[in-house]
């Protein structure tokens, strides 16, 4: 239950796990165009979620068995991690392709990268931000 | 038992954990240092957005008008300002303003 009410006043907040700076040429950031591009998935908090449906359980026997369930799922979520799980962790893999798009003339400066969650009750959105500068063609 | 755990939560004030750090290229020229620092103290673990860290890139390219800032070590932390009721997450950039001409090594 408490776990519930902390999920419920936590709706919606934003963690921050890290940020990075590129070289800033203050040129390019000056008279270049600011640009972000962000790239999300679905993050599944499995205990948040157990916690949920143990709630909605109707039987003691029935919640025995969603622990159960959820002790076997957290033998395979050992290790170091930001943020929740989700399904396909290369989400992020496009970055580059977006930032050749966004940018075409190659002249990016100031880049910075965001890793952050975005945490709502049982899920959260888990971002990848990318904040740079665009200079004028070559 | 109240006296102990008065104790550990005076002991847990100031506690500082590093979440991230990143450096790129050290350049030949360090004789212009520049700093810029975006943190925040969150209440109750509640925060709506980080765009805070946003201002990052102009503060360094403010200290270094007709340059580049390069060796940037950038750090990323979440410290304590008092148990279970606030913390604060800073991210701090350290660089040096190199003129145009200088180098890399």
């Amino acid at each position: 239950m408490f776990s519930m009410m902390f999920a419920l006043v936590v709706s919606g907040c934003m963690t921050v796990h890290s940020v990075q700076l590129g070289d800033v040429d203050s040129t390019v950031v000056r008279e270049g165009e600011r640009f972000e591009i962000k790239l999300s998935a679905i993050g599944f908090n499995t205990e948040e979620i157990a916690e949920l449906v143990k709630i909605a359980a109707s039987s003691r026997q029935a919640q025995k068995r969603v622990e159960s369930v959820e002790d076997t799922v957290a033998m395979f979520q050992q290790g170091p991690r930001t943020g929740d799980t989700v399904v396909d962790p290369r989400f992020s893999d496009r970055m580059r392709d977006e930032l050749r798009k966004r940018c075409p003339s190659g002249r990016v400066s100031g880049l910075m990268t965001i890793r952050e969650t975005a945490d709502y009750p049982g899920l959260s959105g888990e971002i990848v931000k990318l904040i740079g500068y665009c200079g004028g063609d070559q | 038992m109240k006296a102990l755990m008065m104790v550990f939560a005076l002991s847990t004030v100031g506690c500082t954990h590093m979440r991230s750090l990143s450096v790129t290229t050290i350049p030949q020229d360090r004789s212009q240092p520049v700093e810029a620092v975006a943190d925040r103290v969150i209440f109750f673990g509640i925060n709506a957005s980080n765009e805070y860290v946003d201002v990052l890139v102009d503060r360094l390219a403010e200290q270094c008008p007709k340059g580049k800032v390069s060796g940037l070590l950038t750090r990323t932390e979440r410290s304590l300002v008092f148990p279970l009721v606030a913390h604060r997450v800073s991210v701090r950039a350290q660089g040096f303003c190199v003129a145009e001409s200088a180098g890399a090594e």
